[in-house]
Parts: C-alpha cells; sequence; structure tokens
C-alpha cells in the first residue's frame, strides 16, 4: 500500500522521495525482503536519519537508491523520486550519470572503501573527470581544493598520499571530499562514523553539517547509533526486519518514542543518569527474514504484543501532526 | 629502494654460489663419469689409461677440491669444455638459449594476451555462459598432456596437412623470417595451449576477488561505467597476485619445455640440460643449471620491483 509522505516541510521540496521500495533477495531458501514497502523523503537543506540494527535493510535501501544492491538482490517495487526521475526504473547508463554526480554515497570503512592502490588526490579528481570532463590538472587543482575545504591540513602534499597513508578520520574526510566535489543535491552516508573513534565521530558529524549548510545538501544518514542520529537528524525513521516502523521529527522521537521497538532502543541507550547495574536489552534477537512472525513483525519481541498484533500487520499511519508509527497499541 | 636492489643483488649472488656447490655435488653423485663413457664407447680402453685420464681430468680428487678447482676457473671467466658439443661451455649453450628465450618469450607473451583478457570476461559475469565457456577451454588446455598435443599438431599439421615442418629450427639457408618462423609455430602453439589456461584461471579468481571489494562500491557510486570499474580499479588490484605466479612461470619457462623441445627436436634449453646430464658433460649441465638458477632469481626481482610499482602499500628501503 502507497501511502502518502509528510514531511516536516512542503512535501514538494523533497530532494529524494523513496516510495514504497521492495526489494527482495532471491536464495536458495526462497525469496527474503529486505525491503519492505520503505517509504521516506528527504528536504533538501535537511536530514533524514534511518535507524535500525545490522540487518534490518537500511544500508540496501541505501543502496537501492543508486541502483547498487548487489545480485542476488532485485528492486521488484515503489518508485524512488529524484528530480522527477523515478531511479528505480532509470536504465544505467543515466544512473551512471546521476550517481557520485547528484546523489553521492560515503560508505562505513573508508580504509576499504578507497582504492589502495591509487592517490586520494587521484580518487577525487576522478569523480570530476567521469562527470564534468574535466582536464588532469584542472582535476587535481579542484581535488586539492576540496581537500582542503573538508579539512586536510596541507592538502597539497597530501593529496599525493595513498590511503594507508591517512588516519581513519583523514580517508572519511577524503571520501567525503569525493562525494561533494561535483556539488551533489542528495548526500547519501552509510554508517560514515562507525568505524571511528569517537572525537573523530564529532570532527566528522561537525563537517558534514558544515557541508550541508554551504552546499544546501539533502542528507539521508544511516546509522544503527541513536546517539549520532540525535546529533545530527531533523527526522528519524526506525527501520525493523526490512520496514519502517516509526517516523518522526528527531525531537519528538527521542522525547516520546511511539513504536514499542524505539522506546526499546532509546532505553538501551547509556544514560547521563543514576548508573544502572545492567543496560537494559530488547529481549528476544532479529528474526530471521524468511521467518517473519504473523501479523506485526515485532510482535515476538514485543512487550505488549496480544491476540490483534499476530493476527494482521499494522501499517504505517498518522500518529500526530508530523508522525507515522505502524503499532496497534501505539497511544498517539 | 637502491639499498633493496643491491641487497636483493648480493642476497642473489650468496643463492648462486650456494647453488653451484649443490648442483655440483648432486653431478658427484650420478652414477659413473665421463670417462666410463669413454671405456663403454671404446672397449680397447685399459684400466690404466683410464687411471691416467682421470688423473689428467682431475676425477681421482675428492669433490670438494674438484670444486674449488672449478669454482677458482669459473670465476676467472673459464667454464671449461663441453665433452658433447666439443665447444668451450659457453659457446654451446648460447645458440640453446637463443632458441629458448624466441620460443618461450614468445610463448609467454601468446599466454600473457590472450589469458588475461579471457580472464577478464570470465570475472565480469561469473557462472554466465561466456565464464561457462571460458572456463571449459581453460581446463581443456591445462588437462591435454603436452606430449599428446605435440604428437597431434604434427600429425595433422604436418603429415596430412603438410603445411608447417615437423621439428627443428631451420632448413638449410633458410635464413629469412618467414623460413624460421614457420618452424615455431607449432611448439609455440603448443607450449600456449599448455599454458595459457593457467594465466586464464589465475586472473579470472583475481579479478573476481578485486571486483568484490568495497572499492568497486565506491567506484560505482561515484559513478564510473563498466570498463573504467574493470580496467580502472579492479585490474591494477588484480594484477598484484597474477604477478607472482608469471614471475615463478618466467624461471620454470627458460629452463627449457623438455617435453615440447624433444618432440618437436627443438635445440634449446631443455633438451640440452637433458642432453648434458645423460651425456655425463659435467662442465655444460653445471653451467646450464646454474644459469636457470640465475633466470629464477632474476625473474623473483623482477616480481618484486613490479609488487613496488604495482601496490603503493609496498616499499623498499
Amino acid at each position: 500500500m502507497l501511502e502518502a509522505i509528510e514531511t516536516s516541510q512542503d512535501p514538494t521540496a523533497a530532494a529524494l522521495e523513496v516510495r514504497g521500495l521492495e526489494v527482495v533477495f532471491a536464495t536458495d531458501a526462497g525469496p527474503l525482503k529486505a525491503a519492505d514497502k520503505v517509504s521516506f523523503a528527504v528536504p533538501a537543506g535537511r536530514t533524514l536519519g534511518l535507524v535500525g540494527e545490522s540487518g534490518c535493510g537500511k544500508s540496501i535501501s541505501a543502496l537501492a537508491i543508486l541502483g547498487l544492491v548487489p545480485p542476488p538482490g532485485l528492486i521488484i517495487g515503489g518508485q524512488i523520486l529524484f528530480n522527477g526521475d523515478d531511479l528505480a526504473s532509470l536504465p544505467e547508463r543515466r544512473m551512471e550519470d546521476i550517481r557520485g554526480a547528484r546523489v553521492s554515497m560515503i560508505f562505513q570503512e573508508p580504509m576499504t572503501a578507497l582504492n589502495p592502490v591509487f592517490s586520494i588526490g587521484s580518487q577525487v579528481a576522478e569523480a570530476l573527470r567521469i562527470h564534468r570532463r574535466t582536464s588532469r590538472p584542472e582535476a587535481w587543482k579542484a581535488a586539492v581544493e576540496m581537500l582542503a575545504r573538508v579539512g586536510i591540513a596541507d592538502a597539497d602534499a597530501r593529496a599525493g598520499d595513498y590511503p594507508h597513508q591517512l588516519s581513519g578520520g583523514m580517508r572519511q574526510r577524503a571520501m567525503i571530499a569525493m562525494a561533494l566535489i561535483c556539488r551533489p543535491e542528495v548526500l547519501i552516508a552509510d554508517e560514515p562514523t562507525t568505524a571511528l573513534d569517537v572525537t573523530t565521530q564529532a570532527q566528522i558529524l561537525d563537517l558534514m553539517m558544515a557541508m550541508q549548510r554551504d552546499l544546501g545538501l539533502a542528507i539521508l544518514f544511516i546509522s544503527h547509533d541513536l546517539g549520532v542520529i540525535s546529533e545530527i537528524a531533523d527526522e528519524v525513521a526506525v527501520m525493523y526486519a526490512g520496514a519502517i516502523v516509526e517516523r518522526a521529527p528527531a525531537g519528538e522521537l527521542f522525547e516520546r518514542p511511539l513504536h514499542p521497538y524505539t522506546q526499546g532502543l532509546i532505553e538501551t541507550l547509556p544514560g547521563t543518569g543514576p548508573r544502572l547495574p545492567r543496560l537494559p536489552a530488547i529481549a528476544g534477537q532479529v528474526p530471521d527474514l524468511g521467518a517473519l512472525p504473523r501479523g506485526c513483525r515485532f510482535s515476538d519481541r514485543c512487550p505488549l504484543a496480544d491476540d490483534e498484533c499476530g493476527a494482521s500487520e499494522p501499517t504505517l499511519a498518522a500518529a500526530g501532526e508530523r508522525r507515522r508509527v505502524a503499532c496497534w497499541k501505539a497511544a498517539p | 629502494m637502491s639499498r633493496f636492489l643491491l641487497h636483493r643483488l648480493l642476497q642473489s649472488l650468496v643463492v648462486l654460489f650456494l647453488m653451484s656447490f649443490v648442483i655440483y655435488w648432486l653431478m658427484g653423485l650420478m652414477p659413473g663419469d665421463p670417462i666410463d663413457l669413454m671405456i663403454s664407447a671404446d672397449p680397447k680402453i685399459t684400466s690404466e689409461d683410464a687411471a691416467r685420464l682421470r688423473a689428467l681430468y682431475g676425477l681421482d680428487k675428492p669433490i670438494t677440491e674438484r670444486y674449488l678447482n672449478w669454482l677458482g676457473a669459473a670465476v676467472g671467466g673459464d667454464f671449461g669444455f663441453s665433452r658433447l658439443y666439443a665447444k668451450p661451455v659457453p659457446e654451446a649453450l648460447l645458440p640453446a638459449l637463443a632458441n629458448t628465450v624466441r620460443l618461450l618469450g614468445i610463448t609467454l607473451f601468446l599466454s600473457l594476451l590472450i589469458g588475461l583478457p579471457a580472464g577478464m570476461a570470465a570475472a565480469i559475469r561469473p557462472y554466465s555462459k561466456t565464464d561457462y565457456t571460458i572456463n571449459l577451454l581453460a581446463f581443456a588446455g591445462i588437462s591435454l598432456p603436452a606430449f599428446w598435443l605435440a604428437l597431434l599438431l604434427i600429425i595433422v599439421f604436418s603429415v596430412f596437412l603438410g603445411v608447417l615442418p615437423a621439428g627443428g629450427v631451420a632448413a638449410l639457408g633458410g635464413d629469412g623470417f618467414w623460413d624460421q618462423a614457420k618452424y615455431l609455430v607449432l611448439p609455440v602453439a603448443n607450449l600456449t595451449i599448455a599454458s595459457v589456461g593457467g594465466h586464464t584461471r589465475y586472473m579470472r579468481a583475481a579479478m573476481i576477488e578485486a571486483l568484490r571489494q568495497d572499492y568497486i562500491r565506491t567506484a560505482r557510486a561515484k559513478g564510473a561505467g563498466p570498463a573504467r570499474v574493470v580496467l580502472g580499479h579492479a585490474l591494477r588490484n588484480a594484477l598484484i597476485p597474477v604477478v607472482t605466479i608469471v614471475s615463478l612461470d618466467f624461471g620454470f619457462l627458460f629452463s627449457g619445455a623438455l617435453i615440447t623441445e624433444t618432440v618437436f627436436a627443438y635445440p634449446g634449453m631443455g633438451k640440452l640440460i637433458f642432453d648434458a646430464i645423460m651425456g655425463n658433460d659435467y662442465n655444460l649441465a653445471l653451467v646450464a643449471l646454474l644459469f636457470v638458477t640465475l633466470l629464477i632469481l632474476i625473474g623473483n626481482l623482477l616480481a618484486d620491483l613490479a609488487y613496488a610499482w604495482l601496490d603503493p602499500r609496498i616499499s623498499y628501503r
């Protein structure tokens, strides 16, 4: 079922809008739905945080936007609206023109995400060479400028360095420079700070927010870390076992989570309050996508679940002015 | 870098020196000596004659003493005389070496020229029809016994069709390029078919591994097309393991392809070493085997230099 998109702004202002996205992996045990009717929108200049545990389908949804779902994964439904085009049905050649130029992506592990045999300068310059057909020296000059802009000191010399010669934070800065050198409208960040230490994490988040202000970027920020999400996101979508279960402006979500899963996630955050003997945890584990419980997909772990929850699946329904939640028990 | 080179050259010298002793010693262990062969060729030689000849050639001395004598002469540039060819050793060795360089150089070039693109084509779509076809051909090449294929090639192209010579390097008076080139066709085809399958398989494996890496996803995410992804980003990484294999092949190839050279009566290094050992031609066998050792050392050195060129994570100080 498709549903209307609600964002904190006029929905037509969305830089990127995903509607009812369905991604399926054909496996020997049958098809697995990694993304089940996923819908969200990211307005220009704003950040949508996509939160969930490992394997909940958040990375796959992000890769689907760029048409990079690894085989045997396949987009079987939904639309990805960007600038009047549906990216889900665009031919590969036209996707190549969009990737890295208008919609860019950065990844979790900048060590493996950068090619070890090329200097970071040439890897940043390559994006320009592909999309703008810039000459080699000019692209290099622009790459050095971009590296300086993302906070790499002595960029002139560093541009000639290879990925293994840089620290983790510097590598992620280089990734950001590579993603932004063509001035894209949308940046997809897949766990960009997860592999970094806390201090570096904060610096990278600051950098991303600064670049967002400068370029008016729409950012889709994927993380399993609610702490990071609370710092950067304007709106948050919570994903569980392939589906979005709650969507809300960040402040409201952290203040008053509606879905029992979101509530569980927020409770597990180590707070600043009195020290608990043990951190609370959500009972059970993420279900196998091939063996989801009947009805609500969270029902087997939910403290509030009853017969109704096991009978039919709740859809993402309006709960208040700017919020949506997929739960039979959530009191608006 | 120059320190590394110097270090490696010194290392190579030590290895060569040790190998020369090992080879000398192993040859000393072989039953019989050149004099025994003379006796079997001429039954009129008396045992006094034989003893006199042994003393003359120094064959009655202990092996270490003989080795040191040889080494002293070799360092001075005197590699002795080949009894089989009745020439000084270098004069007997060089034509065979030239023949092998020509035969195996062309083979290696062709095998890489066909094998690397074929491996890449197979790796781009693993388990596709293209991949299965290429794999089938590669395994066929690997599995065909070289001696059988050589005989088959001779039967078809020399006996039935009569278009190519069955063996040798040149006809008498045939000095033109084509006169000589046609003698290379069958041996080169035979060796290429035997080695191209391996190169294809190595390239395929390395390429599949490279295409699985995260940086490939990054390259695609920045808009690189298929050609740029494969040739620009994956190939250079995939070549690193392939260089190892090729450099190991290098030494192996130049030790000669004994079977192919024998079937096609091609006077190369493989046949020379075989004949020298069978004929108790100590001097020739020793120098030829040492030469192969040297080529293997050079191959490894070239591989190390190629690594440093391909992979910036490797640097030599």
